[in-house]
């Protein structure tokens, strides 16, 4: 028996989706190679939630470096992915022999107030509203430019897009500062 | 106290955005300026704080998708995996053709299923180096050319080139023709033993021979298939969503064609030139058979 199979998309337009930033080619993405880079981490003594760890992180560098703009396919898309698991997967065994290396009375140094501002600014994202949210995260995370971001969130136009996102940022500043003050990070 | 434009090239400077001369310009000013360097760790604050954010949404949603079994589990699993296939082969095909329509004998399909599956495992030493998970055309105008994909396409075309010359004006009745997946595939070796899965290599990609257009047709026969000049039309809003198709053809070049959209099946039926509703396979056998040629 022959199987053949087709999907709407080839390469180029899967990658073109990505590049804009559609979740929906993301998703698609995911669970299209979820079994070949899970078989990577697997196979090489990690465990299925590992390996699903690893898998996301490398789709998640994948994904933010094509919407940035900074990435110019060489290999296919599955090769470029598959590397990126490799690399994290290989940085994670390092950690954990050196974990296991370490005795068990070597004093284990936590900068607690790091921690705590990581929590504050979660919290201050959260306070804001979703729009604001999907405006800074495409800005600072996706990195796309104000054309793209008015596009997929229906702003009229750039304009709107810019005015947006500096309210957004200065509430989010605004929330954060006034927190830290409380809890004397600011110098 | 910053002012507005050190705010604003803080900004630019974090999400990479300030570049060439400039960059440099306001690293020399932050290594002398005391206050800039305090807004500096607040604003990265912020910023690595966003993207952090983002980092665990994706992660929420991608959570949240169905996705097959991760494979590399022990071997006794993988071949009690390979029992109930041929459990489902042995016992299942009868029952599979009981509910299709079929002009041959039941006697000549089975005969047909087990060429088939020698068929398939012929092909081994092709996809042996490559996952079976890739299922995007190698189309000429990728992004990259890849060898492995161009060594394939050629091999399978001629299939592929004589069903479409001789396919009569009328397709037969639909006879569903699926074999299940076979795990112990990927662990055998030439001298029969198995061996450890490691690196899967490039994936294996095949591209249906059937032209697909999507034609948004509003309300009026919305989620509906047609094949008409040799196309398959999707009738409704496919486009903003993804679909496969995926293609069947048995010893005698018949082909059977399945839709896959949205997780569901559904059975596409050639001799269909008006508008046709779609309708999911609800056949748990059909399905899981389907699904193991997909998740491959």
């Amino acid at each position: 028996m022959v199987y053949k199979a087709s999907s709407d998309m080839n390469e180029k337009e899967l990658f073109e989706r990505i590049r804009s930033g559609d979740e929906k080619a993301l998703e698609f993405l995911y669970k299209k190679y979820y079994r070949m880079m899970t078989k990577m981490v697997i196979t090489n003594s990690g465990t299925e939630e590992e390996a699903r760890d690893i898998y996301q992180d490398a789709l998640i560098v994948f994904w933010q470096k094509a919407t940035s703009g900074n990435l110019v396919m060489t290999s296919k898309i599955s090769t470029y992915i598959y590397s990126i698991c490799q690399n994290l997967w290989r940085k994670e065994l390092d950690r954990k022999k050196r974990l296991s290396n370490e005795t068990n009375d070597t004093p284990v140094s936590i900068d607690t107030d790091s921690a705590e501002r990581e929590k504050i600014i979660a919290r201050c994202i959260n306070q804001l509203g979703e729009t604001c949210k999907k405006v800074l995260m495409y800005y600072y995370f996706e990195e796309m430019s104000m054309q793209d971001i008015a596009e997929k969130l229906g702003f009229a136009n750039t304009d709107t897009a810019k005015t947006k996102k500096y309210k957004c940022k200065k509430k989010l500043d605004e929330l954060v500062k006034a927190q830290y003050s409380e809890r004397d990070f600011l110098d | 106290m910053a002012t507005e434009r050190d705010l604003e090239l803080l900004d630019d400077y974090l999400s990479n955005r300030l570049k060439g001369p400039e960059r440099i310009e306001f690293e020399r000013r932050l290594e002398t300026d005391a206050s800039l360097q305090n807004e500096l760790a607040v604003q990265r604050d912020l910023v690595e704080g966003i993207r952090a954010a983002r980092v665990t949404e994706l992660k929420t949603m991608l959570n949240q998708l169905p996705v097959p079994p991760a494979s590399g589990g022990s071997i006794a699993a993988k071949f009690a995996a390979w029992a109930i296939a041929v459990a489902v082969v042995g016992l299942g095909s009868y029952y599979l053709w009981q509910h299709t329509t079929t002009d041959e004998p039941t006697s000549a399909e089975t005969a047909a299923v087990q060429r088939d599956e020698s068929a398939v495992t012929s092909d081994e030493p092709t996809q042996s180096e490559q996952p079976a998970e890739e299922a995007v055309p190698s189309a000429k105008d990728n992004v990259e050319s890849d060898a492995a994909d161009n060594a394939n396409v050629p091999a399978e075309q001629p299939t592929v080139k004589k069903e479409t010359e001789t396919a009569p004006k009328v397709s037969p009745p639909i006879q569903p023709d699926v074999t299940p997946y076979d795990p112990t595939r990927e662990l055998e070796t030439p001298n029969g033993r198995p061996e450890p899965l490691t690196d899967p290599g490039e994936p294996h990609s095949v591209e249906s021979s059937i032209v697909v257009e999507v034609v948004d047709t509003g309300k009026r026969n919305d989620f509906h298939y047609q094949f008409k000049d040799g196309k398959l039309y999707l009738l409704g809003s496919f486009e903003k969503d993804l679909y496969e198709i995926m293609e069947f053809f048995n010893d005698d070049n018949k082909r059977t064609v399945f839709l896959y959209y949205n997780s569901a099946y559904y059975l596409l039926d050639e001799t269909r030139t008006e508008p046709t509703p779609l309708t999911p396979i609800t056949d748990p056998e059909l399905l899981q058979k389907l699904r193991n040629y997909r998740d491959r």
